[in-house]
């Protein structure tokens, strides 16, 4: 994985001298609130419900070992024990002291980790497949790409201050496990017909009060122009962006109010342009930031493993795991390991620090040093051989880690709503504990069917995109829940549409029974999964269902 | 309605409460009640005096209910806010 050069360790270290200084100057009373409250932002810093909330980048997804041990450390000394993973693969403590952030952004940068462009109106973290490098879909591992964007944002001069925060994400398989087309920019790597690889670009993709899908702008990009169709992108965006109004002040609207054919003709007329020369990628350069992300080496081995089919065939919670857990790797032998942070009545994406030692042991000894974050909410051990596969379960087993439930219903996405958040308007996590406790017995036989919950309309727990959406409102001072229904993140991408009216707190995890039992008589038999037969069957019969006992 | 006077404390974050010495307490239990919006202007202004001696951020009203000797805040964001999230977290929640 990528290691800071000299440049990117004293960038790091500035920035934490920096931050030092100025929380110093704001607890001493020389900065006021007003003045701080923009460089607090700018280094990750909120003010939420409870306590300040830090959010640190994980970029693309990307942690090594020591990396999540420093994790763990931070979660102990700083904060309460534990940390929660984001929608977008980063990690948010939720009780840090700010006099206690610079010490921690130190700590951080001592394993090449920060939370510059975590908030704010600039190019944030990039995010990518969970998979990458190691998918056996893929076309070509996202993250050198990822870097070279991530180097090319972080601090940009002249996209610092944009309209609004701005979001890009790279996928390199044909399945799209990256949500791009619900991004500000998506790129999607592609191989063209005379079997070149490039990126085919998505413009104006965004969920929030104003769920859009992304527009094809491109079909196929050089992956030299990748920074200079990028800086097209939001040059255009920033010049006609508006600011007069925070809700309106997205690519998304800009794209939407113009036309996408309209953007994609002042895009390539800048890129036409050519205004800055020295930004189109030597191969050399490409090469250079690839070679932090080669395959490990990873010995030959047996696509049979007499173990690992051995304990499969003996012990069924083992063959649950692998069956929703572990999916196929690009070298034989070896599987990619999903480590759900959905424990059933759990918080999604809260993992204690004993649990992080846990993975980053596991992840030294087992996945060559590699752990991965999805955006979805889960951790990936990304190159663990299938007959190393059982010690892995045992030690997640006995860690809690060990539920066998990706992609299923109790493998639920959910923003941190009203019980942490400043701008949330109901609660997310203890929807979430509920439908997973309801569901636990049958889920394997619903199978598979994504569940996004957001406690309010910006949507965090990207509800636009679930299956079966879940929206949190207040009404009267009571919580409300809205439902949506076929949405999904892949490369299929839609927007769920809204059932009808919202139910009460008591009524939302009945309500979402009702919709499951529904599933369950139209489909198709058991390989019609929910958002298929959703698909075939229409609204009509979930809305009735739903309705009829009103 | 009773009202209360909340912030963050600037330090740490923490949600604290003006308290009836002028002191910022934690417990909402503890905090000084005024009798309606227009006393609580009082309150607000001893915050704003705290806020410029960057003792606490971000000063409001809560409204608030007394119902058989004990206080609680009216919106569910506020009675969230004082008595902290309303699920098992950390290590708490895998116990």
């Amino acid at each position: 994985m990528y290691r800071y050069d000299e440049f990117d360790a004293a960038f790091v270290a500035e920035r934490v001298a920096q931050f030092k200084d100025q929380v110093a100057r704001r607890l001493a009373g020389e900065l006021t609130d007003e003045q701080f409250r923009p460089l607090r932002l700018q280094n990750g810093v909120y003010l939420q419900l409870h306590a300040y909330m830090l959010r640190i980048a994980v970029p693309y997804g990307t942690l090594a070992s020591r990396q999540m041990r420093m994790l763990a450390h931070i979660a102990r000394r700083y904060d309460r024990g534990y940390g929660h993973f984001t929608t977008r693969q980063n990690i948010q403590f939720n009780w840090p002291a700010l006099a206690d952030c610079p010490a921690i952004l130190s700590e951080l940068a001592s394993v090449e980790m920060h939370a510059i462009q975590t908030s704010g109106n600039n190019i944030r973290n990039v995010t990518a497949d969970q998979f990458a490098g190691a998918a056996a879909d893929e076309i070509e591992d996202p993250r050198p790409y990822c870097e070279i964007l991530r180097q090319w944002s972080s601090l940009h001069p002249e996209f610092s201050f944009l309209p609004r925060k701005f979001k890009i994400a790279v996928t390199g398989a044909a399945r799209d496990r990256a949500a791009i087309q619900v991004h500000d920019i998506g790129y999607h790597i592609v191989r063209n017909a005379a079997g070149e690889i490039g990126f085919t670009c998505y413009v104006g993709g965004g969920l929030g009060r104003t769920p859009l899908i992304g527009h094809k702008i491109r079909d196929f990009l050089p992956k030299a122009d990748l920074l200079a169709y990028t800086a097209a992108v939001v040059r255009i965006y920033n010049l006609e962006g508006r600011r007069d109004n925070k809700f309106k002040a997205r690519i998304k609207i800009l794209v939407h109010d113009k036309g996408a054919g309209a953007i994609r003709a002042e895009v390539e007329e800048e890129f036409a342009r050519n205004p800055e020369p020295a930004i189109r990628l030597p191969q050399k350069e490409i090469d250079r930031i690839r070679a932090y992300f080669a395959l490990p080496a990873l010995p030959p081995r047996s696509s049979h493993s007499a173990g690992f089919a051995a304990r499969r065939a003996k012990d069924p919670a083992f063959a649950r795991f692998v069956e929703r857990n572990v999916v196929a790797h690009k070298v034989e032998g070896y599987g990619i390991v999903t480590v759900s942070l959905k424990p059933i009545g759990g918080i999604p994406g809260d993992i204690t620090a004993e649990q992080m030692d846990a993975v980053a042991d596991l992840a030294e000894r087992y996945s060559h040093d590699e752990v991965r974050v999805a955006h979805e909410q889960n951790l990936v051990l990304p190159h663990v051989a299938l007959d190393d596969l059982p010690a892995v379960f045992d030690r997640l087993s006995e860690t809690g880690l060990a539920t066998a439930n990706v992609g299923l219903v109790t493998d639920i996405i959910a923003c941190p709503g009203l019980d942490y958040c400043g701008l949330a308007t109901a609660r997310s996590i203890p929807v979430a504990q509920r439908i997973s406790e309801r569901f636990e017995a049958r889920s394997r036989e619903i199978g598979e069917l994504k569940i996004n919950i957001s406690g309010c309309i910006n949507a965090c727990g990207h509800h636009h995109v679930g299956h079966i959406g879940i929206l949190g409102l207040e009404k009267k001072g009571v919580e409300s829940y809205q439902i949506t229904l076929g949405g999904s993140a892949d490369e299929n991408c839609a927007i769920g549409e809204v059932v009808g009216p919202g139910f009460s707190s008591e009524e939302i995890v009945d309500a979402v029974e009702t919709l499951v039992d529904t599933y369950l008589k139209v489909r198709n038999g058991k390989d019609e999964d929910f958002l298929a037969a959703y698909r075939r069957v229409g609204m009509a019969p979930f809305k009735e269902a739903l309705y009829e006992r009103a | 309605m009773l009202q209360v006077v909340s912030a963050n404390r600037l330090v740490d974050g923490t949600v604290v409460y003006l308290g009836p010495q002028d002191h910022w307490v934690e417990r909402l239990e503890a905090a000084a009640v005024f009798a309606n919006e227009a006393e609580c202007e009082t309150g607000l202004e001893k915050a704003r005096a705290a806020v410029a001696a960057n003792l606490i951020v971000d000063p409001f009203a809560v409204a608030v209910v007394e119902e058989a000797g004990v206080r609680r805040a009216v919106s569910m964001r506020d009675a969230i806010r004082a008595l902290g999230p309303s699920i098992a977290y950390g290590t708490a929640e895998r116990r």
